[in-house]
């Protein structure tokens, strides 16, 4: 391996294959450097649950033995990522975040981990998150066995969640690339939190088998890296039906959209109340840029009830999901006190609840696929704020039941989100810039994504040399 | 029109999805679960208020989706509890 470990450590999956034909460096000492890391920067960030050496060397062995002979399987050929640990990996604990599951193995790996091997990537880690994805109404960070989730640009404050290692573990410069799932924000606002490049699939474009069930019919698989396009590469790996999950039947093959110009974008009027002025500001510098890739027109979210109709499908679904679990002394094992009590109210919720939050979930539908026609994607700011403190209950906002958010209005309508650093807030955090997209327009929405870092740099920079000094005995690549 | 449960009958409401829940739950709580779970109930009710307040034609169908099939292999095969 000629090039240095530092130097590897930040790079994308993008940079790390093209290093990885010319021979500068190899899969196994890729490999090696994600465990390393992985044990390292990320057990100090409660990023990992378990590490997989086993499965991990021997997968970038074989990747190595095959270019060697000549067989590439693609820009995932020798790339080393992390699952988070709602993903069956065959063989090692999948504890979902909970220590009530902590020694749960099975069988068979999740579809994505299948996929991902298929595609020549190297599984070197199950990555933390929060308990039970979240599902049972956590007020606060420490929600998960593995501790709370710390952000890879400050140990003192919050990842994210609920696939908090997987934000943590790319923010921090452990792996490449993370595979996460989202049904209401766990995949944006951990990459928002940490500065790196998230992606919500369209529901039902990558298969969720083997995969824990929150909320059938809101949950979704989808990557964490460093780029757009790297993100873009792993949804092309990992998306495609499946007849073991319905959801995925019907859903066009995924393609890849090689635009650069001439998007046609929509912003929301204003942005929702509570946004921070850090916030704001690098939003509006990321709108000047959107403008040199496309037009901006305003749009003004339907007058739905969005997030009442969203909460009202998961928490049945959920309370379904695991009513064989909830209220029992089993749940007293959950690490967060509010979760050990969690979806006993959702027991009670009356099947006409959930089939009127179905029906209105129609009527968003409807609102939401005629605001968006014409336009590539919507801009909003990422998240409101930059990550809050590791100690911090959450605010009240969280409890707003009038609220109409862009997040809510996307995952109960199932529409694709990427979420994209866009510079430092308060306290030199990362704030970040989110574009939603119709439902099929994955590609579109990656593709403005890929078109916007190629003119900035936000994605280019990493948590500081003194962070990582002090954590881990480890230090970063410089930016380009 | 649909009854509003987050203004006469409120509490009657909020007790009686207390008491199915505990019952369903089968166990006892202490005060303070008792209280978390009775504020979850509340604001349950004041979603769904807000999801009723959105007018729905008779034959506005639910968005879910069911499809007659002869099976599909390996269901059951995914994790379950």
């Amino acid at each position: 391996m000629t090039a240095s470990a530092d130097a590897l450590s930040f790079a994308s999956v993008a940079e790390l294959g093209a290093l990885l034909r010319s021979g500068d460096v190899n899969a196994v000492a890729l490999a090696e450097l994600a465990l390393a890391r992985l044990n390292t920067v990320g057990r100090g960030l409660n990023a990992v649950v378990t590490l997989t050496p086993d499965t991990a060397l021997a997968q970038a062995a074989r990747a190595d033995a095959e270019l060697r002979a000549g067989i590439d399987r693609g820009p995932l050929h020798g790339i080393p990522y992390g699952a988070k640990d709602l993903l069956a990996a065959r063989g090692y604990p999948t504890s979902w975040g909970a220590a009530p599951f902590r020694n749960q193995v099975f069988d068979r790996d999740a579809a994505v981990v299948e996929r991902m091997a298929a595609a020549g990537a190297v599984l070197t880690g199950k990555l933390a998150m929060v308990e039970l994805a979240g599902g049972f109404g956590y007020e606060q960070p420490d929600a998960a066995f593995t501790g709370p989730g710390r952000n890879a640009w400050d140990r003192e404050r919050w990842a994210g969640g609920s696939s908090s290692g997987s934000g943590a573990a790319v923010g921090a410069g452990c792996v490449p690339l993370a595979i996460g799932s989202e049904t209401w924000g766990s995949i944006v606002v951990p990459a928002a939190f940490n500065g790196v490049t998230g992606f919500r699939p369209t529901y039902g474009l990558v298969s969720r088998r083997g995969a824990m069930a929150l909320s059938w019919t809101m949950d979704k698989i989808g990557p964490l890296a460093h780029t757009a396009v790297d993100c873009q590469i792993a949804l092309a790996a990992i998306a495609g039906p499946d007849r073991e999950d319905v959801s995925t039947l019907g859903r066009p093959p995924f393609q890849p959209d090689t635009r650069r110009s001439g998007f046609r974008f929509a912003r929301m009027a204003s942005v929702e109340s509570g946004t921070e002025p850090h916030v704001a500001a690098h939003f509006d510098e990321a709108l000047q840029v959107f403008r040199e890739i496309g037009s901006i027109d305003e749009v003004t979210l339907p007058d739905l009830p969005f997030d009442a109709a969203a909460t009202i499908v998961l928490s049945a679904e959920a309370a379904a999901a695991f009513e064989e679990f909830v209220g029992t002394e089993e749940a007293d094992g959950l690490t967060a006190v509010e979760n050990r009590v969690g979806l006993i109210d959702a027991l009670a919720i009356p099947a006409t609840d959930y089939l009127r939050a179905l029906r209105v979930r129609r009527k968003a539908m409807q609102a939401m696929d005629a605001l968006l026609q014409g336009f590539d994607a919507l801009l909003a700011p990422g998240y409101l704020t930059v990550a809050s403190g590791i100690g911090e209950r959450f605010g009240e906002e969280q409890n707003d039941v009038e609220s109409r958010t862009i997040g809510g209005a996307a995952n109960l309508c199932g529409l694709p989100g990427l979420t994209l650093p866009a510079g430092p807030g308060r306290d030199g955090l990362p704030t970040a810039v989110g574009l939603t997209g119709r439902v099929d327009a994955d590609a579109a929405v990656l593709a403005a994504g890929a078109a916007f870092q190629e003119r900035t740099s936000w994605h280019r920079q990493f948590p500081p040399v003194k962070f990582h000094e002090e954590s881990a005995d480890t230090s970063r690549r410089e930016p380009k | 029109m649909l009854a509003d449960e987050t203004s006469g009958d409120r509490e009657m409401a909020v007790d009686t999805r207390l008491q199915l829940a505990l019952a369903r739950a089968g166990r006892q709580l202490d005060d303070d679960q008792r209280r978390i779970v009775r504020s979850r109930i509340e604001r349950q009710l004041e979603m769904a208020h807000l999801v009723r307040a959105v007018p729905l034609a008779h034959d506005d169908e639910p968005a879910h989706e069911f499809s007659p099939s002869h099976g599909l292999a390996g269901a059951g095969e995914t994790p379950r509890l």
